[in-house]
């Protein structure tokens, strides 16, 4: 008896539903069960409870019937989770094998091939509990592999050590050294630093100028087009994961399951990962009240330090069997088709694009002056600087949500760095040195803008400890950098990664001075100020502050948020708020430098999809 | 540290001249193109009048020999159609007749001979007859400008002491032991004066330091290099130096020796070019009642007015070319003049800074006269003028018709007495360090040295008289009797002398009570104090801070004035600002102490607090190395 017409004789099907299900089968040439899962025509345990009645093994609940855990533990994790099929324990006639597949005789040869050992019999069980089994027995080594893996593998690329003793030495040298200076000879050395940062600000204005002139050109291309998206068939589209870690965020997660059901993709080639951690009930039972469809599995990650985003992920890209795979935050609103393009750009882009970035925005925009800054740096940021990076070859920092990957490129790169507060940005940038691409794609995800100055330094703070943790990684042996990716990527990166914190650390500085100057008419700080020093300052203070509201303007203009426009006048106040963030990211770099500040979603008044 | 500095400061100094000597001096295949104007001829030369002479002195190095003066003639409406002679030792080398307003003239010169390393040009302006006027004689101009002078031959380094001094000097570099004595040191600043001596009329530069570097190149003829060494016997020789560069005058000797060679260098009468002083006939001077200068030691051996209209001459002096501060000045003017035509009228003005002090009509014949100069009129620089209005016969002024001709003889004297009327500050100066000045130097080494030697050298250059100072050690100095100069880093050495300015923060004010000025604690600055402290003149520089380097002083004065632009007893040099001068006694200003600000406050304190920021540095990176610095893992398996 064939599947569907057991379900149907088990009255746990419809006949409506059972020829819906074969018509998508000739569409998307998936297995039938997978399809009435994905779907939510049927419940997973009763399907393969179905099925071992079809396959004629008896049902392994292995909730229940937990695999003996020293047999288990001696073949890999990683294969078991490949194979779907996993030893419940010896007798002595052979293995007892629990599978999610077929028992036929091909399974029986690869089984004791891969066991080395003859199975006795096969017991039918579902992917979830095998998943569940692998995670409960091999606990601490997908835990370890998650936290040390990138650690243990590739030291030198981990954040693990902030700094390596040579930086270390760097450091001491130049703080103790600006100290002594000050004290015997404050003026060569005020003119030294405030040369330093005034030539590093100026690159760096230049740099965004140019970079986005660059992603100006872009504009007018439309990378993927929606005739592209329509001629694509169910069938041709590769398996999909998606990984959504989820921390406190129970006020969003209903929201979120309905958003990403709305994604248009075959359900039964698309695989949702929840990834709860172990202490956050509270979000996991909001999850399970939300009932999400077959295909979301939910991925208890067990507690242990750091509790960041990126160890999360490590766990859930361990399971992952999408041959592509994309991560969510918890507030996001992904536009419906992003995945078909990604997939269209990853056919396009060629085997060495490992990543193609969608462009994030707010649908609360408009709600506070914090949300209408935000949006409008977003929007310059995805607008602008990303596709002039791509268009310039230059690295590209990952934003810490819709990025696509090819799976299997991220396992060999290593996955995130869980010590990294910016694993997205860091893994851009690793990937760069890498050899690989990361691409842009013409979609947006939209999110909920902090509302909150509180929230939004603690957010903001993270990314720009995140910035430095991952220019002290790249920058641990120059010329190793210098020599994978050449001068130009080089310097690109220096002045994105390093610069951008370097400059909000500055700019307070300057603004000081330049307010003490003001308001006494001091001569006091000339001497620090020779012409050549006077003059670049001086660009910057009028050019370089006009040049970045400008940038922010034509941002507006894009995204054609006219109103939003005038707003990006008052930058010079949104920018205090980023040096404030900043000196809070350099103390914790040194007190806590991987502790993850928690961003606090689900407090805007608008709700998703609103105002736009 | 002091010798890394000196070292940079002579490289500097060499780079800069010699790169600024080679650009204005054209060499090609044993020909030379020197413009005039650095060398001391004040461009333009001007020719007013129907009738007007100018003389031009070409200095020629060892070696060359001049062929042609290049010039660029401009010439007013009044003077197109009159002739401009260039004549040498009464011959005409040249005969132009002015056409056109502007016109380049080519003068050769084979013809001319140098004497004592120059060779002396008369220009002679002859307007035609009917271009003369008696009543505006202003209308015939020309004036002389671009002048450059081609020279050939091959040029030589001097071989003896007499011929080491150029006949005009731009460069003087002075070489000293380190630490210099302030027998040296006393050395080094008679030659700055004597540098700025021979150097009158165009740009100096003068340095001062201890590191020994080559000397000038051949090719640079208007620098000289002067080593002063200590050494087992008096001796002042050429020392030879390598191929391509000119000898260093080697001054040497044991201690008390060498100011005895340094007067016997300036000995040397090629050294100066002394005036000759001619003898006049006429009355002898009645009585003698004080000291007497004679107007041809002045520079003015004879002065000779021909034509007619207004003629006249100016006879500048300074006091200090007097000798020393003066009052009670006369002037004993003595000399003849041609006789008056009938129907013509002639008189004869003197004129002391603009204010008439004498006046009488001129028959004809000798005359010889004492004029009394008011002090009122008396300044520390001075512009005597000696006119003749003379109106011919029936206005008839066209050249050559009724001229008349008159002689002021170059004896002709002033008598004075010693003493000033002038208030105390740098108007008193330089007169009021004659005949001989001490100077105290803290410390005592080159950077001192080169900014007092500056300060001579700017001095020297508003007198014909040299300046003679004596260099004792700084205790000695400060309680030596007669005037003084000090030049000292720390100003709180002298804060017993009472100099004008109190050096805290501190703003200038006028009687209304305007802020006029404002010296902050935080604005290090340069101070240049003249007063009047214990009977003694004192020009006091110093600074207070760490900027500006003293030994840019020159540089720092006014470029064209000089000593000149200086009036008042304060010169306020903040770093890296233009300089300022105001008198603070007895100008009607006052100078109020600025309160404590936050600036002098952090100033006391920043020491401490930045010493604490290193220790606090020091103990975090101590306490945060083992956070971020880590090596493993604690106690983690290592993945599969």
């Amino acid at each position: 008896m064939r599947l569907g017409e057991y379900l149907l004789a088990q009255g746990l099907l419809s006949p409506e539903d059972l020829n819906w299900a074969l018509q998508i089968q000739q569409e998307s040439r998936e297995p039938l069960g997978q399809i009435l899962v994905s779907r939510g025509l049927i419940r997973r345990l009763d399907l393969y409870q179905a099925l071992a009645e079809l396959w004629g093994c008896p049902f392994a609940d292995l909730t229940k019937e937990l695999p003996d855990p020293e047999l288990v533990r001696q073949y890999p994790a990683s294969a078991i989770r490949d194979k779907w099929m996993i030893p419940l324990r010896r007798t002595e006639a052979g293995l007892e094998v629990a599978t999610a597949r077929r028992p036929d005789d091909a399974l029986r040869a690869e089984a004791e091939s891969f066991f080395g050992a003859p199975v006795a019999r096969f017991r039918a069980t579902t992917e979830w509990d095998i998943r569940q089994a692998l995670l409960r027995i091999f606990r601490s080594d997908i835990l370890a592999e998650a936290t040390y893996g990138l650690y243990y593998r590739r030291p030198e690329e981990s954040a693990y050590t902030v700094f390596t003793p040579f930086q270390f030495i760097v450091l001491s040298i130049l703080l103790l050294g600006l100290i002594v200076g000050w004290i015997w000879a404050p003026r060569p050395t005020g003119i030294v630093l405030n040369a330093f940062i005034n030539i590093f600000f100026l690159a760096g204005i230049l740099f965004k100028f140019f970079t986005s002139l660059a992603g100006a050109r872009y504009e007018q291309v439309q990378a993927i087009t929606p005739e592209e998206v329509a001629a694509l068939r169910d069938e041709e589209l590769p398996r999909y994961t998606v990984l959504v870690p989820l921390y406190r965020e129970a006020a969003v997660v209903r929201p979120l399951i309905e958003s990403l059901a709305r994604l248009d993709y075959p359900p039964e080639k698309l695989e949702v990962f929840l990834l709860f951690e172990e202490d956050d009930r509270e979000t996991l039972e909001a999850a399970k009240a939300a009932r999400p469809p077959g295909n979301f599995y939910f991925i208890t990650i067990p507690a242990s330090i750091p509790r960041t985003k990126p160890k999360a992920c490590n766990v859930g890209l361990f399971f992952a069997t999408g041959e592509f795979l994309v991560i969510y935050d918890a507030e996001d609103l992904p536009e419906p088709d992003q995945l078909k393009k990604a997939v269209i750009a990853f056919r396009k882009g060629g085997s060495d694009l490992i990543c193609v970035q969608a462009a994030l925005n707010y649908y609360n925009a408009r709600e506070n002056f914090l949300t209408r800054m935000f949006t409008l740096e977003y929007s310059f940021w995805f607008d602008y600087m990303l596709p002039g990076l791509y268009h310039l070859g230059l690295p590209i920092p990952l934003g810490g949500t819709s990025n696509h990957f090819r799976t299997e490129r991220l396992r060999e790169l290593g996955g995130w760095d869980p010590f990294n507060v910016t694993e997205d940005a860091d893994l851009g940038i690793r990937a760069a040195t890498a050899g690989y691409k990361v691409g842009v794609i013409n979609s947006t995800t939209y999110e909920e803008a902090n509302t909150r100055v509180g929230n939004w330094i603690r957010q903001r703070s993270r990314w720009i400890k995140g910035y430095m943790q991952t220019a002290l990684v790249h920058t641990r042996n120059p010329v190793r950098l210098l020599r994978r990716v050449g001068l130009r990527q080089a310097l690109g990166f220096l002045l994105l990664v390093a610069g951008t914190p370097l400059t909000f650390l500055s700019a307070p500085w300057m603004w000081g001075m330049f307010a003490i100057w003001v308001l006494t008419g001091t001569k006091g700080l000339d001497p620090f100020f020779p012409p050549p020093v006077l003059y670049i300052s001086l660009f910057n203070l009028l050019f370089g502050n006009a040049i970045a509201i400008y940038l922010n303007m034509l941002a507006g203009f894009k995204r054609r948020y006219y109103d939003l426009i005038p707003w990006a006048l008052l930058n010079p106040i949104y920018w205090v708020l980023h040096s404030i963030a900043s000196y809070k990211a350099l103390w914790q770099l040194f007190t806590r430098p991987f502790y993850w500040e928690k961003t606090v979603h689900g407090i805007s008044r608008l709700a998703p999809g609103g105002s736009g | 540290m002091r010798k890394l500095a000196q070292g940079v400061s002579t490289l500097f100094f060499l780079f800069t001249f010699w790169g600024g000597t080679f650009d204005r001096a054209i060499a090609q295949s044993g020909q030379w193109l020197f413009p005039l104007s650095p060398l001391g001829v004040s461009e333009p030369v001007v020719l007013a009048g129907p009738s007007a002479e100018q003389t031009v002195s070409i200095p020629v190095p060892k070696g060359l020999r001049p062929i042609r003066l290049f010039a660029r003639v401009r010439s007013s409406p009044g003077a197109i159609g009159a002739s401009l002679q260039i004549r040498h030792e009464g011959r005409t080398l040249q005969w132009v007749r002015l056409t056109t307003s502007e016109m380049r003239v080519v003068i050769p010169l084979e013809e001319a001979q140098v004497v004592s390393s120059r060779l002396l040009l008369l220009l002679r302006l002859e307007a035609s007859e009917l271009a003369s006027d008696c009543a505006a004689p202003e209308r015939i101009r020309v004036e002389l400008d671009r002048l450059e002078v081609e020279m050939e031959g091959a040029l030589e380094p001097p071989d003896q002491v007499a011929e080491f001094w150029p006949p005009v000097l731009r460069a003087l570099h002075i070489q000293l032991p380190d630490p210099p004595s302030p027998e040296e040191a006393m050395v080094a600043l008679r030659l700055a004066a004597l540098g700025a001596r021979l150097a009158a009329g165009h740009l100096f530069t003068l340095t001062v330091s201890s590191t020994a570097a080559p000397p000038f190149p051949v090719d640079d003829p208007w620098s000289r290099w002067v080593r002063i060494s200590r050494d087992g016997t008096p001796r002042l020789a050429l020392a030879p130096s390598e191929a391509g560069r000119m000898p260093i005058l080697e001054i040497a000797g044991p201690p008390g020796s060498l100011e005895a060679s340094l007067e016997a260098l300036i000995a040397y009468p090629e050294a100066f070019q002394a005036p000759s002083i001619f003898a006049v006939e006429g009355a002898p001077p009645r009585s003698v009642l004080g000291d007497l200068i004679p107007l041809a030691a002045l520079g003015y051996p004879q002065i000779q007015m021909s034509g007619s209209g207004t003629m006249e001459t100016t006879i500048f002096f300074s006091q200090a070319d007097l000798g020393g501060p003066v009052r009670g000045v006369e002037l004993r003017l003595a000399g003849r003049a041609t006789p008056i035509p009938p129907g013509g009228q002639a008189q004869l003005l003197v004129l002391l800074n603009g204010g008439l002090v004498y006046a009488e009509p001129v028959a004809g014949g000798s005359f010889d006269r004492w004029i009394s100069m008011p002090d009122g009129l008396l300044r520390r620089d001075n512009n005597l003028v000696v006119r003749v209005v003379y109106t011919p016969p029936g206005g008839e002024c066209r050249v050559g018709v009724h001229p008349i001709t008159v002689f002021i003889d170059g004896a002709s004297y002033f008598q004075f007495q010693k003493g000033t009327h002038l208030p105390a500050g740098f108007e008193r100066l330089p007169q009021g360090l004659l005949p001989t000045f001490t100077v105290g130097l803290d410390p005592l080494n080159p950077e001192t040295i080169e900014a007092a030697a500056q300060l001579i050298a700017v001095l020297q250059r508003t007198t014909r008289t040299m300046l003679i100072p004596r260099v004792q050690a700084w205790p000695e100095a400060i309680a030596a009797s007669g005037p003084l100069l000090l030049v000292t880093l720390d100003p709180g050495k002298v804060s017993a002398l009472r100099p004008p300015l109190d050096p805290r923060p501190f703003r200038v004010i006028d009687v209304d009570g305007r802020e006029l000025f404002r010296m902050e604690i935080d604005r290090p600055f340069a101070v240049m104090e003249a007063f009047h402290s214990g009977g003694r003149e004192i020009l006091l520089l110093t600074r207070h801070g760490d900027r500006p380097d003293l030994r840019g002083i020159e540089r720092a004065l006014d470029p064209q004035l000089g000593w000149y632009g200086l009036t008042g007893d304060v010169w306020i040099w903040p770093d890296g600002e233009a300089p300022v001068a105001m008198r603070l006694r007895g100008g009607g200003l006052r100078v109020v102490p600025l309160a404590p600000s936050s600036a002098l406050r952090w100033e006391k304190i920043r020491f401490w607090v930045m010493g604490a920021a290193l220790i606090g540095a020091v103990l975090f990176l101590l306490w945060i190395y083992p956070r971020v610095v880590r090596k493993a893992p604690p106690g983690s398996p290592q993945p599969q």
